[in-house]
């Protein structure tokens, strides 16, 4: 039998942020070689930290990420405050839970609308998909406008946002700024959820894998800014243990590093939030999630869509909720006095789990930093994600097919390689 | 409504504020001509749509990063604009895919136009100091001369 070698190389894979590879070796009928290729460069943050003024973290961090700024610069504070023993004021607790909605509101709604339902509904980019669905695609622009003003009302600005700060927000709106938000947001409620009864309608590939779920759980809300590390295998411990239980490592293949729990991959995110803490919805949230007819906890992988649109509609919601009776408070921030620490803080990110860890001196020096984002967790499992799916889907289909199939799986976790630190073309070899 | 909206489309960082700093010299001799304040964007991306919708002739500022004389105005259509070969991404949605996503939705106003302030960069694409005085004042002066001419 002669034996066949084919290699596609193709331009950069669309619609994932930051720049990578996927090169896979199939072998007959089985895959040899699979490896997600992240080639980015790493980008030093953490060592550019070390001997900065922790004042500078949050404006530093939030240039890690322009889609989630918010989650870095809120780990960060988390970790630092711990460090200092302070404890932010009721209102900086509250408006950090509203300045995070969002970030998801407007992260989430640009993964389900340019990035992911493309892929669902056959489209090869938001361009070809809005002229067939127009109505869908400006709802989706509609969503992520508010999220933007969300994070602008207290960041300054949408992008990198400036306001937050160790021990709460360096300005605080006025009423005035917050009312008109809360008109916004009270008229977005039912395009919210008509999105999620939109995405459970989409033609998701009917897909069960087992897979480790983690996230936050905290003791009342669906988890955002606190909580503790919990897994779908029983994990339930505090964000300073989190280095206990999870371990990084190298690969040849990737300047990111790979996450495991105990060994195995696992998986962070909208869908991992939903499967540990649907009980933590609020009812109103819940109750459209149940008319749905989608049950979570899922294994159905695909479902991280429906799971993001049930966080947008629970946020805009929750930002509602928390900015009405709104008070400017006496201050925005509690002062900090630093002293030597170290400590930890995990808040979900959009993506999922950020962890962020800070050792300080006695002048509030950063000596050490170390910062594990979502995509760097979910690396492991995009891979047995894609191992799985692409041998359910047959290795004999032509390289195209074959590539789109892999490009899908890898966009439903929306991926941020600028993040982890970057992704993508598709390499693939045959042999017999 | 009726009138000339101006996009000034930058970041607070070095070169790429200069859209904005031009727009605060315009927005005064151009204010019988617009229908509004100057819109200010930060890195809008895909948000870029919303500030398109309702407008009959638009104006786009923004920096433009091709080898040229920094404070010279390159004037640009949206079929023009380089895509720079990255597709879509949420960090990667520039001008050139905001501007087809606009015409998808068919949110493009009836006339758009694009003034490319050329700004100093390095072969990597970084953009480079903060603009000069004289860099502002040429630009101001290009776009303003430019949109005289078209009303003659």
């Amino acid at each position: 039998m002669s034996e066949r070698r084919i290699r596609i190389e193709t331009p950069a894979l669309t619609r994932v942020e930051g720049e990578g590879r996927l090169d896979v070796d199939i072998r007959g009928d089985r895959i040899h070689r699979l490896h997600l290729d992240i080639f980015e460069p790493p980008r030093y943050f953490e060592k550019f930290l070390e001997g900065r003024h922790y004042s500078e973290v949050p404006d530093t961090v939030a240039r890690i990420c322009g889609i989630c700024p918010v989650a870095y610069q809120m780990s960060a504070v988390q970790a630092l405050e711990s460090a200092f023993g302070i404890r932010p004021s009721p209102w900086v607790e509250a408006m950090r839970r509203v300045f995070y909605c969002g970030e998801w509101i407007q992260s989430h709604a640009l993964h389900i609308h340019l990035l992911a339902a493309p892929d669902f509904l056959g489209f090869d980019d938001v361009m070809a998909m809005a002229r067939e669905h127009p109505a869908t695609v400006n709802r989706g622009l509609s969503l992520q406008g508010l999220g933007n003003a969300l994070i602008a009302l207290f960041g300054a600005r949408s992008v990198h946002p400036v306001g937050a700060r160790v021990g709460g927000f360096h300005h605080a709106p006025t009423p005035a700024e917050v009312a008109a938000l809360v008109e916004r947001l009270e008229a977005a409620i039912p395009e919210a959820e008509a999105l999620v009864r939109w995405t459970a309608e989409l033609p998701l590939p009917d897909e069960a894998q087992e897979f480790t779920s983690v996230a936050l759980r905290h003791e009342r809300e669906y988890p955002m800014v606190a909580g503790r590390i919990v897994s779908s295998a029983g994990l339930d411990v505090a964000a300073e243990a989190f280095d206990e239980h999870m371990q990084e490592r190298h690969e040849p293949h990737s300047t990111a590093l790979f996450a495991a729990i105990d060994g195995e991959p696992y998986l962070v995110g909208p869908l991992a939030r939903l499967n540990l803490n649907r009980d933590r919805l609020p009812a109103a949230v819940a109750a459209v999630l149940s008319e749905t007819g989608i049950g979570f906890p899922s294994a159905n992988m695909y479902h991280s869509v429906v799971a993001r649109a049930v966080e947008i509609l629970f946020a805009v919601r929750e930002a509602r909720d928390l900015l009405a009776g709104y008070r400017e408070p006496d201050s925005p921030w509690v002062a900090a006095s630093p002293r030597a620490g170290d400590a930890a803080g995990a808040t979900e990110a959009p993506r999922g789990l950020l962890w962020h860890r800070y050792r300080t001196d006695d002048a509030g020096l950063i000596r050490h930093a170390r910062i594990v984002p979502p995509t760097s967790q979910n690396q492991a499992r995009i891979e047995q994600d894609l191992h799985a799916a692409l041998r359910a889907g047959g290795l004999d289909r032509p390289d195209d097919a074959l590539r789109r199939h892999a490009e899908t799986v890898i966009r439903n976790y929306d991926p941020c390689i600028s993040c982890a630190t970057h992704f993508i073309d598709l390499r693939v070899e045959r042999g017999s | 409504m009726s009138g000339l909206r101006l996009l000034a489309v930058g970041s607070p960082l070095g070169a790429d504020r200069i859209a904005w700093r031009v727009a605060e010299r315009i927005q005064a001799p151009l204010a019988q001509r617009l229908d509004g304040p100057v819109r200010y964007l930060d890195r809008p991306g895909a948000a870029l749509v919303e500030h398109l919708r309702g407008a009959t002739e638009v104006v786009i500022i923004d920096a433009l990063l091709d080898g040229g004389t920094p404070g010279e105005v390159r004037w640009l259509s949206p079929g023009s604009l380089p895509t720079g070969g990255r597709t879509c991404s949420s960090h990667g949605f520039g001008l050139a895919q905001a501007l087809a996503l606009a015409e998808s939705l068919g949110a493009l106003p009836g006339r758009l136009r694009i003034a490319g302030i050329r700004v100093s960069g390095d072969a990597s694409g970084s953009a480079g100091p903060p603009p000069g005085e004289a860099e502002i004042r040429a630009a101001a002066k290009a776009i303003l001369a430019g949109l005289a001419q078209e009303q003659e």
